[in-house]
């Protein structure tokens, strides 16, 4: 139970730079977003990620838009702003920091 | 084989069997107590809801019919529950805490966009009134075609007030039970129930909990009740109040005493305006003035809505444009009365002198002139002035004071002394022309007129008539007891009050004027 609970606070924790993360190279569509995420087991439900996402583009960091597809409703599209990949650098470069800190106490011990 | 019914889940039409609709009605409704702010609640709601619809749509391409209980139960594991949500950076699980002790399936009003002919007014009253719309839409057009503009009015201002059910769960709750006393025992009996479970696994440690939201459920309960009435008051209060102004205001009725009593209980508003501003102004000050009135009891009808229908709206837009209409047409009415002000600069006075034709009386009776018996009064004073009907026409009348004097000469005489203002002394010349007041001698009675009445179209400008009865010293003067009711300034020398004086005759000596035994 502990373990659980833990292991959702620190996925939590990075689940909004792996979102960036994912938006870094093109538009992409929520299922979409959402597919790519759980292939690497970082969301246990997918109701985590939709207010997160409302939440960033509220932000400014992201913006979207709509695509027509085929038969259906239209598709919601996220894509980073110029302030979203400013912020995905700055995350990324403290993701780096973070990583070497603890492998770095890792070793030591 | 079950029963199924047929869904639309923003835009995407589907068969679902009961069971399975039922479990996922209970979880949208879930989901939009969970997220029940503004716009970015909304918004989230809304891409989950398309979520849930694309994941349904897969089932279905799967090669099946309709959706089961299973499917459903497979995209809530999928998607989570409300509390998996909580996103901590903003307030949502203090928010999500504080709603969870809420009652399930509120009753909300929404517009009906779905059902609609002109904005879906009528059909989302009806889907909460549990009616067929089509009662609501005859009744409509044939209050419309009645002449019964208010409806239309009404009409459009629920078209901008209430918002439409957009999201699947709004237009659930569109349906949802309302907060009958029997929905609050029963949801109290489901936390009992819990509660009880609760106790026996975890020997009673979240009892304390527990059994405190049953009590704000209970709470919740009662407040829904008070919501209700409290609300139900405020519509009818605003409601006729708001009609019972606006007719009073356009045909200048006196109703108006019997709504907005407390500040002036018997005003005719439109009536009096009148006669102290020019119509263009009249128009201009009745305008500001529905508005300055209006708008409070608007906001009170739309209060009492929101109370009872609970709607959602932007309160803080609305309140805010609310208030600024308000207080723009309240400057407006007081630049309005200042530069009336304007029209009081100057003061200006007359004294005409008329010498009764009195050679050989001793007595002089004052009485007053009970013929001019087309004066009928009427109940609307302002200041010194009532609004009387005379001819069947609506005219100013004031009250002019009377005092008696003396005189050298040897014959009685009436002095008229006029004053008025204006904008500047040639105006108020002409309003001090306007002043008109009667009396006649006969033998040797004095009939004074109890009023005096401005002239046509001659507006308020503080006119103010003194008659004086010039009394030559030795001769004597009864005072009529009709007199009393008139406004009476008379010295003498008993030190009698001026009511008093009435019904008595009187000597004028060189010092004044003597009670005769």
């Amino acid at each position: 139970m502990k373990l659980e609970k833990t292991k959702a606070q620190l996925k939590k924790g990075v689940l909004e730079y792996c979102i960036l993360s994912v938006l870094g190279n093109e538009p992409l569509y929520i299922s979409d977003i959402l597919l790519t995420l759980e292939k690497s087991d970082l969301v246990a439900v997918e109701g985590t990620v939709y207010p997160m996402l409302v939440r960033l583009k509220n932000e400014g960091y992201l913006g979207y838009h709509w695509e027509e597809a085929g038969e259906g409703q239209p598709r919601k599209y996220y894509s980073l702003t110029e302030p979203g990949k400013a912020f995905l650098g700055e995350l990324g470069k403290f993701w780096n920091e973070l990583n070497k800190a603890v492998l770095n106490m890792n070793s030591k011990m | 084989m079950k029963k199924t019914v047929t869904i639309n889940i923003r835009g995407n039409v589907f068969h679902i069997e009961e069971d399975a609709y039922q479990k996922l009605s209970e979880y949208l409704e879930d989901l939009a107590q969970h997220f029940d702010g503004q716009e970015a609640d909304q918004e989230i709601l809304q891409d989950i809801e398309s979520r849930v619809a694309e994941l349904l749509q897969n089932k279905i391409q799967e090669g099946n019919e309709a959706i089961t209980e299973e499917m459903v139960a497979d995209v809530m594991n999928r998607m989570g529950s409300p509390k998996d949500f909580m996103d901590d950076e903003d307030s949502n699980s203090a928010k999500a805490e504080a709603k969870m002790p809420k009652i399930k399936a509120k009753k909300r009003l929404y517009r009906d966009g779905e059902n609609r002919v002109l904005g879906g007014v009528c059909s989302g009253m009806s889907t909460y009134f549990n009616i067929d719309p089509v009662f609501l839409r005859i009744l409509f057009v044939v209050l419309v075609f009645l002449g019964v503009g208010v409806s239309g009015f009404i009409y459009l201002i629920l078209w901008v007030v209430v918002p439409k059910a957009k999201t699947t769960a709004q237009r659930l709750e569109m349906r949802g039970e309302e907060a009958t006393i029997r929905n609050i025992k029963k949801s109290v009996q489901e936390e009992m129930t819990e509660v009880k479970k609760s106790f026996a696994e975890n020997g009673g440690s979240e009892i304390v909990s527990q059994g405190k939201s049953v009590g704000i459920k209970v709470a919740n309960g009662m407040g829904r009740f008070l919501a209700v009435l409290v609300g139900s008051l405020l519509i009818v209060t605003g409601f006729f109040g708001f009609i019972f102004f606006l007719i009073s205001v356009l045909l200048g009725n006196t109703v108006l005493h019997t709504t907005i009593s407390g500040i002036h209980p018997d005003v005719d508003v439109s009536g009096i305006l009148g006669f102290m501003v020019s119509p263009g102004t009249v128009s201009l000050a009745l305008l500001l003035l529905v508005l300055v009135i209006g708008i409070p009891l608007l906001v009170l009808l739309f209060a009492g809505t929101k109370m009872v229908f609970r709607y959602k709206t932007n309160n803080k837009a609305i309140g805010l444009g609310a208030f600024g209409i308000w207080l723009v047409a309240l400057l407006s009415l007081a630049a309005v009365g200042v530069g009336q002000a304007d029209n009081f600069k100057q003061k200006s006075s007359a004294t005409i002198s008329k010498i009764l034709e009195t050679p050989h009386v001793k007595t002089l009776y004052i009485n007053v002139n009970t013929t001019s018996s087309d004066v009928d009064e009427n109940t609307s004073k302002f200041n010194e002035f009532e609004l009387i009907k005379q001819n069947n026409k609506l005219v100013l009348a004031g009250h002019p004071e009377v005092k008696i004097e003396s005189t050298s000469a040897s014959d009685f005489a009436v002095v008229l002394s006029k004053q008025a203002r204006g904008k500047n002394s040639a105006d108020a010349q002409k309003n001090l022309s306007g002043i008109v007041y009667n009396f006649a001698s006969k033998d040797s009675t004095l009939y004074l007129d109890r009023f005096f009445t401005l002239d046509n179209q001659e507006k308020w400008r503080k006119q103010e008539l003194v008659v004086t009865v010039k009394v030559p010293v030795g001769k004597h003067v009864y005072i009529g007891k009709d007199l009393e009711t008139m406004n009476l300034d008379i010295n003498n020398l008993d030190n009698i009050w001026d009511k008093e004086m009435v019904g008595k005759t009187w000597e004028m000596t060189a010092e004044g004027l003597l009670l005769k035994k």
